[in-house]
């Protein structure tokens, strides 16, 4: 029960004093929008944007005749201003479209502008040359607002682009700062380079040894097909051109080491890029065959020689 | 996703205040404006410029080939340059171009601001479009020798309090960079 007195002064606020009121225009959206539940399909998007309008309508009223500011920053002009932009660009599903944030400033400043030039009743009027002069300064800092939302989009379809870079360091810029993430990320290469790993695996692990002597044979073309493949799932078309695979295979003691690298050219804090590096140790053991249940006394069955494939973790150099 | 230009706004609003201080200073010295008249004057004429960068950079950015992008990408972003395609040279004398063009638009920039400003303060109030010329306003004070300012001097003085302001900011840029 308590609340009672703040609903009614609620209700009380709401109630307009005359006819011609903000208060008349926003229960009228109210009202409108109500009416909205009764109606289907197309009815309910027509009744939504009648309701919509009028809103924008009412509140662009209460903010002209209740102007709060802050410092230069007419708040009400910006409360319309977001109404407004919601409406123009109005995606109740989808993500807002980046225009909507970068209008928003400008939109605010055309109505604390207009709050100043029209006067009541309808009329325009030129303002005095002081007001001129602070309008003039009010819309231009509105407008840099705008450009530097822009340009804070600019540099998230950047990384968007190129998602390698988040992994990189920031701190030279004299333009942006990364903030700490909980969870830090790590280049789109090493993601690549454990999708082969896998692929390898599935190639040639646990195969006759033989068999995968002919494969490493030709390792570096079938990699490098992996490595496409990979690339194609997993990053960006931009990214895609700049990452650059490439194969060894040395014999060693017992088998032989494929390493893979993958090198990222261009883009970056470190002036020659950077290289990832797995390296898998693939080598032979001695296999015993399966031992059937009705064979589990025969020893003849000779042991196989299969290939054994042990990768290590990627390392940055 | 947690990458924002930060730095940026900061240092333009710093540069911003930097430019304004000393070209207010200039413009009350020498154009006989009111001290709270050229600190407006010089807030609009820099907030102008500034947006006009912006706007070529938004315009212009999208048409560069990728190797260019990736420069400024690489930019912005490290504080270096991609230097894989291009020699350290050749970039160092695009950098100088860069900046003497970015001076000489803040420069146009400013001075057609300033008519703009000045023919905006006088415009005639119940016919907009009809400019009051023959009066003088109380917000411009005439020299003492009765002359008006020509476009010229006027001129003059935006390039002048262009060379202070913008010298002051790259040496504070190199001290920044280098300290």
């Amino acid at each position: 029960m308590k609340y009672l007195p703040f609903f009614a002064n609620i209700i009380k606020k709401l109630k307009p004093p005359k006819i011609l009121s903000w208060q008349t225009v926003v229960l009228l959206s109210i009202f409108v929008w109500l009416t909205g539940f009764f109606a289907i399909g197309l009815y309910q998007e027509l009744i939504a944007f009648f309701s919509w309008l009028l809103l924008i309508i009412g509140g662009g009223w209460f903010s002209a005749e209740n102007p709060v500011k802050i410092g230069i920053f007419s708040v009400s002009a910006w409360v319309t201003g977001a109404l407004i932009c919601i409406f123009i660009f109005r995606s109740w599903n989808e993500q807002t479209p980046p225009i909507a944030y970068v209008t928003w400033p400008i939109i605010s400043a055309a109505i604390a502008i207009l709050q100043q030039v029209v006067k009541s009743g309808g009329k325009l009027k030129m303002p005095e040359p002081q007001i001129r002069q602070d309008l003039v300064i009010l819309f231009s800092i509105h407008l840099l607002i705008s450009c530097w939302i822009q340009f804070h989009f600019y540099i998230q379809n950047w990384l968007e682009k190129y998602p390698s870079l988040l992994a990189d360091d920031f701190s030279k810029s004299a333009f942006v700062v990364k903030l700490p993430t909980s969870s830090p990320p790590s280049p789109k290469g090493s993601e690549i380079l454990n999708a082969i790993e896998l692929r390898i695996k599935k190639q040639i692990d646990n195969k006759p040894w033989p068999q995968v002597q002919q494969w490493l044979k030709t390792a570096d073309i079938r990699i490098n097909s992996f490595a496409q493949t990979a690339v194609k799932e997993i990053t960006t078309t931009a990214e895609s051109t700049v990452w650059k695979f490439e194969v060894k295979v040395l014999p060693t003691k017992r088998g032989y080491n494929l390493n893979t690298i993958a090198k990222w050219r261009g883009l970056g804090s470190q002036p020659g890029g950077y290289y990832l590096e797995k390296s898998c140790q693939i080598s032979p053991i001695q296999k015993q065959t399966v031992l059937r249940l009705g064979a589990a006394n025969s020893n003849t069955s000779p042991p196989v020689t299969v290939s054994f494939v042990q990768c290590s973790s990627v390392i940055k150099q | 996703m947690a990458v924002l230009p930060l730095r940026a706004i900061l240092l333009q609003i710093l540069f911003l205040t930097i430019a304004i201080a000393i070209e207010s200073f200039v413009l009350h010295r020498k154009l006989y404006l009111s001290r709270r008249t050229s600190i407006e004057y010089a807030a609009s004429l820099n907030l102008f410029s500034t947006i006009f960068g912006w706007a070529i950079f938004f315009l212009v950015n999208p048409f560069l080939g990728i190797v260019f992008q990736h420069e400024i990408i690489n930019y912005i972003l490290f504080g270096r340059f991609a230097t894989l395609e291009f020699s350290l040279i050749r970039i160092w004398l695009d950098v100088v171009a860069f900046m003497l063009f970015t001076f000489l638009l803040i420069f146009s920039v400013e001075r057609s601001g300033l008519y703009f400003l000045l023919d905006f303060s006088t415009l005639n109030i119940n016919n907009p479009f009809q400019k009051r010329v023959s009066e003088t306003t109380d917000r411009q004070k005439q020299p003492a020798s009765g002359g008006y300012i020509s476009n010229r001097t006027k001129s003059n003085i935006i390039l002048l309090a262009n060379v202070y302001s913008q010298s002051l900011i790259l040496l504070i840029l190199f001290i920044l960079k280098n300290f």
